[in-house]
């Protein structure tokens, strides 16, 4: 618990993809090291927090958001969008319609974050199920090349590439950072900078509570 | 506690008659009920054994409500044992009063039953308030639940997806398409059909979950149908989530109102209350919490509706704001999922009655509806808004796309403009040169006209030699025309030569065929001599007449027939003759007739000559006219250059006379400056007189000062007698200065001054003369 505080960057990381897909399998196995065949159905929005090291020294702690995919949740969720700056679109490779509808996932992501940067990662799930698999590989790549994102397929069961999903996306993120294609910005959550102690982290953010949290267009600047 | 017993009391003294008719059937009802324990117990039973199985691991809240569950029992079984004589007894019988009497008990009082669920209810007693709360014993879906089983749900997949993960870990609905799941699974799809808009939603399970743990299958949708009517849920579970939405509008208020410090907290740690709270509204407490508080929350639910959750919701924060506050936001969720629930497994009479005194305010429940309503509506239209905004702005992008690409053709184009602009300023530019150039050459030749004009004579003379040539041609033309009308005659001649030529040989034809005439003359004569030889021949050899007469005759016969023959060539003569004269006039006739045409020939070239002579006289009129019109113009012009000549003259008359001015002008100036220099030599003359005077009255002077020859000395008395006079001195001059020049004594010391300073080489005499002056004066 006491290495939760040693972190250089926060980003903040939302998971969205159709019901069933393995959103919370894949954090429970990322974040927990557990594979559970069966977790509750999410219910509005959990949470799942992990600290990756994305270049040796330099430590970067991920809040995943994990949301519920069921179509109606999306009012709840979409609040959830704007202070992400990575969105992980998850689909499983046995089921072709939750590849289908991706592409619904990406542009409500994209609407939402809008004045922000951010970084998308495709992840098809479940490939340790190959007899049952409905999406190809290519087919995730081709998607993933058209809209110039990254692409990955995992397994959470095997913990296959899961590790490996996480880090590339966090390394991309922290590769926009030091380009500077993306900014630490007060009243936003998706990056923030690791803090240097853990008594200031409860006593600063107070101050910044007094003022309004700036509004979206504020920030286009970047 | 004491409060609600006695209303209880109260209560059931006012129905005491009921309860009296009752007391046997309560034997027998506590009867029935252990029994049903018993079937509970027996359906536990592997429960039972798993339950001691997981207890190691109490991680898992599923496996607690199970124990808690158990718990509960307990208590209750051992409230059971400890308040045998009174309190349970007397629970027990108003239970199963209020439950066999339901509905009068819930139109007289209420608000006691709200408060006896709110005390807690039995757990043998629970699926029958439930039923009785969610009124099954009226409900007319109930009946349709096995239509709806016969049906399939479009949902059935998205549904069969999640009955695996609802209560997994509980017994009822561990097995993997056991009797728990199947029903479970039956339940959600009935309701997914009666109730289309709202389908399944996620959350959905727990709920049916937790009633299925409680009653068989169609109790259990009959109640949830009631639940999501009666009680709202639907709205909850609508696609559009509008309840949940203002369910956590108000929570968040409420918050803000009963725990400030904690809602700050919130804020800072930017902790969104859907975060955590949508759960509990969404499957009422069901999910994660002990089991018993999911039992007792629903019993609250049923009686209350949604007012509970909030006031649970409160509660909650409240219990465990101190803790909250000391976490960050990561730390806050996990708290929520993990530390909370397992708080109140065993405490939850706590939470409960913290629940109840919560001040829920439904007035401004309502307030807060309407304030959300509007709020919402205001998204809503900003949504619309940024829609439109995004379209208009995509339109506008494509605008100016469009109009970029416009701009790019135009400024092409105006490149394009340019370049042929350029080319026809060149154009333009050698168009004006050459402009140029021809008026150039246009003011030559008018400046030649001019010439031409001024020398109109040359036109007057060109035009006599043109009629000369004229004349000439006219006569070339008339000797044509009678060389043509000679040229027949040689022709005639010609002809007539040929005639004559023909006439000889006609008449040499007639000589030769006299000469034949003649021949044949010398033939018939020789005949003749013949004929008499032979007739003489005859007679003197024959001496017959008959043949004498024949031969006559014969003889006549042949100079007949040569007469005849003669005159046939006579004839043939004549004829030849006849012939050539018709030839001849054949000849000569169509020598006439060739003259007659050439006549005609010359008569239409003499026309032709006419006319042309004609049109040479009117040429010849119209260059008259034109000679005519030039010696007007020559006329004008001269009278034009005598005008202006005059009017030159004129100018020269003006210059004369300006001349003569400027001359009387210079005279004047001579004379004035003559009259100046008669001032000047006046005071020349002045000044010689001046001299003369005092030339005159040197030889004096120097008789008088003949010992003073020393220059220094001189220059000294010199100086002395300046000063002596210079005050009058320049008295003097300034009056000189303002008045003209007159002749006073006074004037020749200053105009001796004068000469005295401009002649500096007659100093010594002048400073005797000057004390001369001044012996003077």
């Amino acid at each position: 618990m006491d290495n939760m505080y040693s972190y250089d960057y926060q980003f903040r990381l939302i998971v969205v993809g159709d019901s069933t897909v393995g959103k919370s399998s894949l954090l429970r196995s990322f974040c927990d090291g557990v594979f559970s065949q069966d977790p509750d159905p999410t219910v509005g929005v959990d949470f799942n927090v992990r600290i990756v090291e994305v270049k040796p020294g330099v430590k970067v702690k991920l809040q995943l958001w994990d949301t519920a995919g069921q179509e109606r949740f999306r009012s709840i969720t979409r609040a959830y969008y704007r202070n992400s700056v990575g969105v992980l679109l998850i689909y499983d490779t046995t089921n072709y319609v939750s590849f289908t509808h991706v592409t619904s996932w990406l542009n409500e992501a994209r609407a939402q974050i809008q004045p922000y940067h951010s970084v998308f990662l495709l992840v098809g799930t479940k490939i340790d199920r190959e007899s049952e698999r409905q999406v190809t590989t290519e087919e995730g790549k081709a998607f993933a090349d058209f809209h110039n994102i990254s692409f990955i397929e995992t397994s959470s069961k095997s913990s296959l590439y899961v590790q490996e999903a996480f880090t590339m996306i966090a390394r991309e993120i922290y590769d926009m950072l030091t380009e500077g294609r993306i900014h630490v910005q007060s009243g936003w959550d998706g990056v923030k900078t690791g803090p240097k102690s853990a008594n200031s982290n409860q006593s600063q953010p107070i101050e910044i509570a007094q003022n309004v949290q700036p509004r979206r267009n504020g920030c286009c600047s970047s | 506690f004491d409060r609600e017993e006695k209303r209880m009391t109260q209560s059931s003294s006012e129905q005491l008659p009921v309860v009296n008719m009752t007391n046997d059937d309560i034997e027998l009802l506590k009867r029935l009920e252990e029994e049903n324990r018993r079937i509970e117990y027996d359906t536990k039973s592997p429960a039972n054994s798993t339950q001691t199985n997981h207890t190691g691991h109490p991680k898992s809240p599923e496996l607690h409500h199970k124990q808690l569950r158990q718990d509960s029992i307990s208590s209750d079984v051992s409230n059971l044992t400890i308040d045998t004589d009174g309190n349970l007894e007397s629970e027990w019988s108003v239970w199963n009063k209020i439950i066999n009497n339901w509905t009068t008990y819930m139109k007289k009082k209420p608000q006691w039953i709200k408060d006896m669920i709110r005390a807690g209810v039995p757990i043998h007693f629970r699926p029958l308030l439930w039923q009785c709360l969610g009124k099954v014993e009226t409900s007319h879906v109930k009946g349709k639940y096995a239509e709806y089983m016969k049906m399939t749900s479009p949902c059935e997949k998205v549904i069969r997806r999640d009955i695996s993960r609802t209560y997994p870990d509980h017994e009822f609905f561990k097995e993997k398409h056991g009797i728990g799941q199947e029903r479970l699974f039956n339940v959600i799809k009935a309701y997914s059909l009666y109730d289309r808009e709202v389908g399944y939603c996620q959350g959905i399970g727990f709920i049916v979950g937790l009633l299925l743990m409680h009653m068989p299958e169609e109790d259990a949708f009959a109640v949830l149908v009631s639940m999501m009517q009666d009680l709202s849920m639907r709205d909850m579970y609508k696609p559009d989530m509008f309840y949940l939405g203002l369910c956590i509008f108000q929570f968040e208020t409420m918050i803000q109102e009963f725990l400030p410090d904690l809602y700050r907290h919130f804020q800072v740690e930017n902790f969104s209350t859907s975060t955590y709270a949508s759960s509990w509204f969404l499957t009422l407490f069901t999910n994660q919490f002990p089991f018993i508080v999911a039992c007792r929350t629903m019993d609250l639910f049923l009686s209350e509706g949604i007012e509970i959750i909030f006031r649970m919701g409160i509660a909650l924060l409240e219990i465990h704001q101190d803790h909250l506050m000391l976490l960050c936001m990561d730390d806050m969720l996990k708290y929520f999922q993990k530390d909370v629930p397992i708080k109140h497994e065993t405490d939850h009479e706590s939470l409960f009655q913290r629940a109840f005194s919560v001040q829920y305010n439904s007035k401004k429940m309502k307030k807060l509806e309407k304030e959300y309503n509007i709020i919402r509506k205001e998204e809503q239209e900003e949504q619309i808004e940024v829609r439109r905004l995004r379209n208009e702005n995509r339109l506008l992008k494509q605008r100016v796309e469009n109009l970029e690409k416009e701009s790019a053709t135009l400024a092409n184009r105006l490149i394009e403009g340019q370049v042929s602009n350029a080319q026809y300023a060149e154009e333009s530019y050698q168009l004006k040169r050459e402009n140029c150039t021809l008026k150039k050459q246009l003011d030559e030749k008018l400046k030649n006209t001019t010439f031409s004009s001024s020398g109109h004579n040359s036109v007057q003379l060109t035009s006599p030699t043109e009629l000369e040539m004229l004349r000439e041609t006219v006569e070339k033309l008339n000797m044509e025309n009678r060389n043509l009308q000679s040229t027949p005659h040689i022709e005639i001649a010609a002809l007539q030569e040929e005639l004559t030529l023909v006439k000889m040989r006609d008449a040499e034809a007639q000589v030769s065929m006299n000469e034949l005439r003649q021949r044949i003359a010398d033939l018939n004569r020789e005949w003749q001599l013949h004929d008499s030889t032979c007739k003489t021949l005859r007679e003197s050899n024959q001496a017959n007449e008959s043949n004498d007469a024949y031969d006559l005759i014969a003889h006549e016969l042949l100079s007949l027939k040569m007469r005849e023959a003669q005159t046939d060539c006579d004839n043939k003569a004549l004829s030849q003759q006849i012939m050539d004269l018709e030839t001849q006039k054949q000849v000569i006739y169509n020598q006439i007739k060739r003259q007659d045409d050439e006549i005609q020939r010359m008569r239409l070239e003499l026309d032709e000559s006419r006319v042309r002579e004609q049109e040479l006289r009117a040429q010849l009129n119209e260059t008259k006219n034109q000679m005519h019109d030039g010696e007007l113009r020559l006329k004008e012009d001269s009278m034009m250059l005598r005008i202006r000549e005059a009017e030159s003259t004129q100018a020269i008359g003006d210059l004369r006379q300006r001349i003569a001015e400027l001359e009387v002008q210079n005279q004047e100036l001579i004379t004035r400056g003559q009259i100046m220099d008669n001032r000047d030599l006046q005071e020349k003359l002045l000044e010689l007189q001046d001299e003369v005077m005092r030339l005159r009255l040197l030889p004096t002077i120097h008789r008088n000062h003949s010992t003073s020859t020393d220059p220094r000395r001189l220059d000294y008395e010199e100086s002395e007698d300046e000063c002596l006079i210079s005050p009058l001195s320049t008295s003097v001059n300034q009056r000189l200065s303002s008045s003209s020049i007159v002749l006073s004594p006074s004037s020749f010391i200053s105009s001796n001054h004068r000469l005295r300073q401009s002649t500096p080489s007659l100093f010594p005499t002048l400073a005797s003369s000057q004390s001369s002056a001044t012996s003077i004066d």
